[in-house]
């Protein structure tokens, strides 16, 4: 894989011939060269692997804002996706009788060493509320860290899609409730928190909230 | 010398190998043809560690773990998640025991915890959370530890017995209340003096049920000096309690 400066064109994306344009970390440009086709019938090991991959990549493309936040590795010469991608292909996968699945419950969006969330909580109400709630324990130093910000992220598992907050909570709400928009009435909700630092260099380990269905 | 390329160096001097193409030379030699090299080249990586030591491995990509690897790799994992969430006290409880120079303190208590407390065998290895050390040091280990729960609130016992020799009623308590589902922990650095014999730990509120590791362990005054950490017991919290 190269890396494309300014060049006469400038840089591209997409294919182009046998190349391939894309940007990297730092949004470098990178170029490589178009993946060959195989003749080789694949393996089921390989089958699966693949389905993983496109599973687990497609979910957390979704949520690629809260990543970059959450996996920003400064010294890491890989991407936050591509960290996001080898964590949770090794912990959040689960195989049930009908094949492998995502496991919500331990899906993180973030890994760093800011204290995480305690007693943490969601509760679905009607008029298509969510409540989510956590604690902090009394040796906390909530003059440091009670300004942090809570990056709360909800995922709408029959739209596919996340359903964002408007104005993010800090840590010392302890709670926050949102409504949800009419559409997602029935449709299942997973909640995740993690804490980012007023000045947005460490975060907490995400926490898995729980799960729901909107009610009316 | 100038017109030669700069591997050649890095080969003679540093590596002594002839299995390293020129081609992949990236390596900077500090310092002229007998300094110190920085980066990579071929298949090895030279570089300089926090103590100023000169490290030299090799680099590249893996194909798969096998057997006492993978066992190694699960132990190493074991450790890091209970070590992770105490590394603030471990880094205080460990501070003077490391060996050498170039052990830092949360490096020993990784390889004490990995080498005491991790027990099984692969893939079934686990923490024995009775062997868990926060603290490694001389001061003199109290007696009589307990600990209870009593609404929410984590109660740390002991009997001082300031008779004993060593024993200062000015040395501090140091806690960790260890959640090993959730993989969490209350650390508190400074607690009351040995000579209160009670401290206590106020916990969040729960939803379910938590089973809690409990460890104590002292720090003299000027926070020069730790005695061995003691396991307290573990205590469960259940909501039906």
């Amino acid at each position: 894989m190269g890396t494309l400066d300014h060049g006469i064109n400038g840089p591209f994306r997409g294919k182009t011939g046998e190349a391939v344009g894309s940007k990297g970390k730092s949004k470098k440009n990178l170029v490589r060269a178009r993946p060959r086709k195989t003749t080789k019938s694949k393996k089921k090991k390989l089958l699966s692997q693949h389905h993983n991959l496109g599973m687990m990549s497609s979910f957390l493309s979704l949520a690629r804002e809260y990543i970059e936040i959450g996996f920003y590795n400064k010294k890491n010469k890989d991407d936050e996706m591509t960290l996001a991608m080898k964590y949770n292909l090794a912990h959040a996968i689960i195989t049930r009788d009908d094949g492998p699945e995502i496991d919500y419950a331990e899906v993180k969006f973030s890994i760093g060493r800011r204290e995480r969330v305690w007693s943490e909580q969601v509760e679905f109400t009607p008029g298509r509320i969510v409540k989510g709630s956590w604690d902090v324990h009394e040796l906390l130093n909530m003059k440091v860290l009670g300004n942090d910000r809570a990056m709360v992220i909800m995922y709408d598992v029959d739209d596919d899609r996340l359903r964002y907050i408007k104005s993010e909570p800090l840590r010392s709400d302890l709670s926050y409730e949102y409504k949800l928009a009419a559409e997602s009435v029935g449709h299942v909700i997973h909640v995740w928190v993690f804490f980012v630092s007023p000045d947005g260099k460490e975060v907490s380990d995400s926490d898995y909230l729980g799960s729901g269905t909107v009610l009316e | 010398m100038s017109d030669q390329p700069l591997i050649r160096y890095g080969r003679t001097l540093i590596l002594g190998t002839t299995n390293i193409k020129q081609s992949t030379a990236m390596g900077i030699l500090n310092d002229g043809p007998n300094g110190s090299v920085n980066g990579k080249i071929g298949a090895h990586v030279v570089y300089e560690d926090e103590w100023g030591r000169q490290i030299i491995r090799t680099i590249g990509v893996k194909n798969g773990s096998y057997g006492g690897e993978l066992a190694n790799q699960q132990g190493t994992a074991l450790t890091t998640n209970v070590l992770k969430p105490i590394r603030q006290v471990v880094e205080i409880g460990f501070k003077n025991v490391p060996p050498g120079k170039f052990w830092s303190a949360y490096n020993y208590a990784s390889s004490y915890t990995k080498i005491n407390a991790v027990t099984g065998t692969y893939p079934n290895k686990s923490i024995d959370f009775t062997k868990l050390m926060i603290a490694k040091g001389g001061l003199p280990l109290p007696l009589d530890v307990k600990v209870k729960l009593e609404q929410n609130v984590l109660e740390f016992t002991w009997d001082a017995d300031l008779e004993i020799e060593g024993n200062d009623p000015r040395d501090q308590v140091m806690l960790v209340a260890y959640f090993r589902d959730s993989r969490r922990a209350i650390n508190l650095l400074s607690g009351a003096r040995r000579e209160a014999e009670k401290e206590t730990i106020k916990l969040p509120r729960f939803t379910k049920r938590m089973v809690i590791e409990t460890y104590l362990a002292f720090v003299s005054d000027d926070r020069e000096r730790m005695s061995d950490s003691v396991y307290a017991g573990q205590v469960i919290w259940d909501k039906n309690d």
